[in-house]
């Protein structure tokens, strides 16, 4: 039976990553198309990516969020499906967001079926 | 949206010129630094975003947006950047901005003229104008310019000081910059030169730098106040250039003389549009040295075969060339297409009665061209001591390996002793 497992991106925000030249970052970019074709028919969705702030609703209130001096953020998420932990991480193993500086991926099942 | 992976090779680099330029001009070009920040941070955002959610269609705007509303952040945490408080109202303006991608072109055009700044180093304009404009990193300049990282790295710092104490609150109008032309001509021509003078082994690495020289120089030709008789000899030189360009290097990647290229290989469209330029060019009564260079390269275009080139008319414009900008290698140039002309002993007196500057001591060509000349004289001694030396200097291996292939060949010429 299949099953489905969140990739949440976690890693340092834009503004805390070396410098990479624009040449080198079109090549990164390039690795997206790489991933999705290979493991095209284990992603069930691409997801998308978030911006580094936002608001936090708690019941005393809505506060901003996460704070700009928090070293990590998800900056974004994948679902992906297989049949096990094992099975999912041969699809994020190979996850361009690896390849970024700090950057890594939580795993997570869902628990709907 | 697009997908990710067809974007066009370089497209990122000239993304990154696209969006520092219209950010110089919103911005002010006293804040370079913190704009370039923010646009290397907005394509590290669009990494991640494009990659999964695909990369929008005018990626240019995205990436303008994201880098404006960073680079923001950024000056108003500095107390003292008081004169960008109306922020707020500019994002709002810049998020429905219709006619975009036309005024790119114009930002462009304005940051070619900023960078060629009189206050700044010529050598620092070029490192400038590659980082700016190109997209270039530091290591990437360093490379293509044969010097050190740490070199250029101190260049743009002290092209950026310039451009911070010029203290304006926004870029100076197109008009206001325009007598400064003539210096971007030289920073593009310098920049093209750099692609097809040098001899890298990576061919990819020489066309991009000839590539980014004529995109350049085809926005100037575009806009109706810097389309001048100079921009479009320029860009006719360009064409005429870069039409020979893949011709100049054999399978191994080793350089190929002009004598010995294949002249199918030569580019015919891009020898048609830089005859196209050279006509529009030929107005006006100024004769600059982009007309006379692209009257040569137009020569050697038209001439059938190495001998049946009119070396004679090619002898004339270096002499020309020689007048409006008195240039050792103009004569060294000369000297060859005399030895064509009027035979080798002409070429080689011609040459042997300019003392070379100190500057040119160490420029292997100058030795390479004199070796050949000696040689064809029957001088094969002279010609094997000119060869050494040219050996000694020559900057890459595709020139040395040239070098020793016809030192080589003297070595079996000269009798035993």
């Amino acid at each position: 039976m299949s099953k489905k497992y969140l990739l949440i991106y976690r890693g340092p925000r834009a503004s805390e990553m070396p410098p990479h030249s624009p040449a080198e970052m079109q090549k990164f970019l390039a690795t997206w198309g790489e991933w999705k074709a290979k493991f095209g028919d284990r992603i069930v969705e691409m997801g998308d990516a978030l911006h580094d702030t936002g608001k936090i609703l708690s019941k005393t209130g809505v506060t901003d969020g996460p704070l700009v001096e928090s070293k990590e953020v998800i900056g974004g998420y994948s679902i992906v499906q297989g049949t096990s932990y094992d099975d999912a991480m041969t699809v994020a193993r190979e996850c361009p967001i690896m390849f970024m500086p700090n950057s890594r991926i939580e795993v997570r099942e869902l628990m709907g079926y | 949206m697009s997908d990710t992976h067809t974007l066009v090779e370089n497209a990122f680099r000239h993304d990154y010129g696209k969006v520092v330029a219209a950010l110089t001009k919103r911005l002010g070009p006293q804040h370079l630094q913190a704009i370039e920040d923010a646009t290397q941070q907005a394509l590290l955002t669009a990494l991640t975003a494009w990659g999964l959610g695909g990369a929008p269609d005018d990626r240019v705007a995205w990436l303008y947006r994201v880098a404006y509303n960073r680079a923001l952040d950024v000056l108003r945490r500095d107390a003292k950047q008081a004169s960008v408080d109306d922020a707020p109202m500019q994002v709002a303006a810049a998020h429905d901005a219709p006619s975009f991608a036309g005024e790119v072109q114009d930002d462009l055009l304005r940051m070619m003229f900023l960078c060629c700044d009189p206050a700044i180093p010529i050598e620092s304009q070029l490192a400038l104008a590659l980082k700016t404009l190109c997209g270039f990193s530091t290591e990437e300049i360093a490379l293509r310019l044969f010097t050190s990282e740490g070199n250029v790295l101190k260049r743009l710092s002290r092209a950026r000081d310039v451009l911070r104490e010029s203290l304006q609150l926004e870029a100076p109008a197109l008009a206001e910059l325009l007598p400064r032309l003539d210096a971007v001509h030289r920073v593009l021509y310098l920049l093209f030169n750099e692609g097809y003078q040098s001899a890298q082994s990576s061919d990819l690495i020489r066309v991009e730098l000839c590539e980014d020289a004529l995109r350049l120089t085809d926005v100037l030709a575009a806009h109706p106040l810097t389309a001048t008789p100079e921009t479009h000899a320029l860009l006719a030189l360009m064409y005429l250039h870069g039409a020979r360009l893949q011709a100049r290097i054999d399978e191994l990647g080793d350089l190929v003389l002009l004598a010995d290229q294949d002249r199918s290989r030569w580019d015919l469209d891009a020898i048609a549009q830089g005859l196209t330029w050279l006509n529009r060019s030929a107005t006006g009564d100024r004769m600059s040295i982009y007309h006379l260079l692209a009257g040569i390269a137009s020569e050697h275009c038209l001439a059938p075969t190495f001998e049946a080139t009119r070396w004679q008319e090619i002898a004339e414009l270096y002499q020309m060339l020689e007048r409006i900008e008195p240039s050792p290698l103009y004569t060294m140039n000369r000297a060859i297409a005399v030895a064509q002309w009027q035979g080798a002993q002409a070429g080689l007196d011609l040459l042997r009665s300019v003392t070379p500057p100190p500057w040119l001591a160490r420029y292997y060509l100058w030795d390479a061209v004199l070796a050949d000349l000696y040689l064809r004289c029957g001088n094969h001694q002279a010609a094997a001591v000119c060869y050494d030396r040219a050996l000694q200097h020559a900057p890459t291996d595709a020139e040395r390996r040239l070098l020793q292939r016809r030192r080589d060949a003297v070595a079996a010429l000269e009798p035993c002793h």
